[in-house]
């Protein structure tokens, strides 16, 4: 069966193999939920100077492979001066493509909110600041919980690939240690139920907040029905 | 005379929800019963089950003399054989009226494609459809889809239609021409189960009506009985809130 | 340092994305046909099948690509099991491909109304008719969005089998960079061949997503 004797005596590396992978995915997560809210929050200003730049950057992102986007970042930055370090690496590619990706969904948020909303703060007469920061925001993110969840959730599967850079995280921990040990089935055994662990926890907490979502939704539906809704 | 379809003692339950309470039921060739009652009473799911669009616990269920849970042939045999119109219609939304209605001909009765054509353009016709054979549903009014919806299902030629609410998706001003289509269809001779809350209509074309409420069949009468003299207290309450 | 020319890369590289191209259609095709059979196994919750069927994508959905290619290509020659490179390529392709199109396929059967099943039962359709005259048309129509979707996501993945040795456009470009020290120059024509193919197939499945929303 399982050697679990070897599972514990390789425990140490498994775990800080996860470390990294959870700083990695940490890391990029935050930096890219920045930059994905800024970029999303640029776009619906519908200048034509920002849009342009956003759109070709989103398309660049989405068209092309993560690993030659990491390649991009680890090889070509240093070729115009600026010296990185694998992790950096990690961190630049991972958050610019999770970023662009947040960006549309902050977007399809922000255009989901009614216009009414809009209205009634001018109305009230709050500031084009305090109305995104205390009226829009705040619904926005409330709607796009679940799918940044799920993009989070392939975030830390993306942070594979910095395997790729000689990263000492899951994937390339398992790989090394199925190569000293010849025993692939607890070398890689153990990473795999860690990524499944996580990413079951990040389906399960997706379902939990949809299905509070829906239930708020239902109870509130007899105040929504006098709303005007924007067309 | 034997029943067209037999229904003894049939019980079912949603989980803990108990919708039908011992139900007994003959309907005999030429019938055209109506089934009404409060919402909830489990009239839909009664004439659901008959075809076995939903299961039940206990209780048979014979149609054409064969019993529903009999066997995969006997299902076929009764699907085939008995028609389904639905409250929001069904229509095939990826197929035109023609295919719609010639589909289940071609399918599942295996008729030759030019003869299912020729049925299905008689049957359009009559139901006022002919200038609509090549539209799609979703270019049609509710009215029409439902009445597609009834040439689709008399295509197959059967011996007994079923109709759940046929008008409760339909707006006032359409329901009339559905009600035409299946007043004309009860003077013809067809066997009818009809689950509805036009009682007009019922008072009009039905021969037998039954009350269901709370999953129990508390009356079964004659059209002309039910109205004036229903025995049941629950019953007359029901028809003075609707008349 | 060794000198080629922009056009000689730009050959190399366009000749090597083909190899990435020339996987699509087996995947795909493979992705396609037992992608749909899972979903409507795990439609109709049949015993055992469906419940191993579940397991199947789940596993594969929740594990990084790098990391099944990884249990394919270097952990499965401990067990007695050897694929090369272009084997595991495949094997790992179809297997990502197909789990992920079996979800895509199980939530379009889920958005079919129930009124169409119970149209088609009650004209007598058998199950066979039932699924490909009325149920699977809508399905491939609800669902076409995310499998331009899925095809895309697989053309991007097939940049990952470079690491195990097959000669694509990826591993190719390494070689050119590592000769010419520009890895802008070999690793943005890269991106250009990728962005020519995706970003068509994108906008194209963006259009359908509108065209459905009517």
């Amino acid at each position: 069966m399982l050697d679990f004797r070897l599972i514990g005596q390789y425990l140490p590396d498994f775990l800080s193999a996860l470390w990294m992978t959870v700083q990695i995915s940490l890391l990029s997560g935050i930096i890219s939920l920045i930059l994905g809210t800024v970029l999303g929050i640029l776009s619906l200003l519908e200048y034509k100077v920002i849009n342009v730049p956003i759109k070709l950057f989103n398309g660049f992102i989405r068209s092309s492979p993560l690993l030659v986007q990491l390649y991009l970042v680890h090889y070509g930055l240093p070729a115009l001066g600026i010296l990185l370090v694998a992790f950096q690496s990690a961190i630049i590619a991972f958050s610019l493509n999770t970023g662009s990706y947040i960006s549309e969904i902050v977007r399809g948020g922000l255009n989901s909110i009614d216009k009414g909303q809009y209205e009634a703060s001018k109305a009230l007469g709050l500031s084009w600041n305090k109305t995104m920061l205390k009226v829009i925001l705040p619904q926005v993110f409330k709607r796009i919980l679940p799918p940044l969840i799920s993009q989070f959730s392939y975030l830390i599967k993306d942070t594979s690939l910095a395997a790729v850079l000689a990263i000492p995280e899951i994937t390339y921990m398992a790989r090394s240690i199925s190569s000293t040990t010849y025993k692939p089935i607890e070398s890689y055994g153990v990473p795999m139920i860690m990524y499944f662990i996580i990413y079951i926890i990040f389906s399960v907490a997706s379902k939990i907040i949809l299905n509070a979502q829906k239930r708020t939704v239902k109870e509130n539906s007899g105040n929504l029905m006098g709303k005007k809704r924007a067309v | 005379m034997d029943p067209i379809v037999k229904i003894r003692d049939l019980d079912k339950s949603f989980g803990k929800l108990h919708v039908l309470k011992k139900i007994n039921l003959d309907v005999f060739p030429g019938d055209v019963l109506v089934l009404c009652g409060p919402s909830g009473a489990g009239k839909s799911t009664l004439i659901r089950c008959i075809t076995m669009l939903e299961n039940f616990q206990s209780g048979f269920i014979e149609v054409f003399n064969k019993n529903v849970k009999g066997s995969k042939e006997n299902l076929k045999y009764i699907r085939k054989n008995s028609g389904m119109v639905f409250q929001h219609f069904n229509l095939f939304p990826h197929l035109t009226v023609m295919q719609n209605v010639t589909l289940a001909q071609i399918h599942s009765k295996n008729m030759a494609k030019q003869e299912a054509i020729e049925n299905a353009k008689m049957q359009l016709d009559q139901v006022g459809l002919s200038s609509k054979y090549d539209a799609y549903p979703d270019q049609l009014s509710g009215g029409q889809k439902q009445r597609v919806a009834i040439a689709r299902a008399l295509a197959m030629n059967p011996k007994i239609m079923l109709f759940d609410e046929p008008t409760s998706a339909l707006d006032p001003e359409m329901i009339k021409e559905v009600l035409d289509v299946m007043i004309r269809l009860a003077k013809e001779g067809m066997t009818m189960i009809i689950v509805t809350h036009e009682m007009g209509f019922a008072r009009e074309v039905a021969n037998k009506i039954g009350f269901l409420d709370k999953g129990e069949l508390l009356e079964l009468s004659s059209s002309q009985e039910f109205f004036t003299n229903p025995k049941s207290a629950r019953t007359k309450d029901f028809l003075s809130k609707i008349l | 340092m060794q000198e080629i020319s922009f056009i000689n890369q730009v050959s190399r590289l366009a000749l090597a994305f083909l190899n990435n191209l020339a996987f699509l259609p087996i995947v795909l095709a493979i992705g396609i046909v037992i992608g749909i059979l899972l979903a409507i196994v795990r439609f109709h919750k049949v015993p055992v099948l469906s419940q191993l069927a579940t397991i199947f994508v789940e596993v594969i959905r929740g594990s990084p690509f790098l990391m099944i290619v990884f249990v394919i290509y270097f952990g499965l020659p401990y067990l007695g099991i050897k694929f090369d490179s272009i084997q595991t390529a495949i094997i790992v392709l179809s297997i990502t491909s197909t789990a992920y199109l079996s979800e895509v396929f199980r939530s379009g059967l889920l958005a079919v109304d129930k009124g169409q099943y119970e149209a088609s039962d009650a004209l007598g359709l058998n199950f066979y008719k039932k699924y490909t005259l009325v149920i699977l048309p809508q399905v491939m129509k609800i669902t076409m969005p995310s499998i331009v979707g899925q095809i895309v996501m697989t053309i991007k993945d097939t940049s990952i089998v470079s690491l195990v040795g097959v000669v694509e456009i990826v591993r190719t470009s390494r070689q050119i960079m590592q000769l010419t020290h520009r890895p802008l120059e070999a690793f943005g024509i890269v991106a250009c061949f990728f962005i020519l193919v995706c970003y068509p197939l994108i906008s194209f499945s963006k259009r359908l997503e509108k065209r459905n929303e009517r």
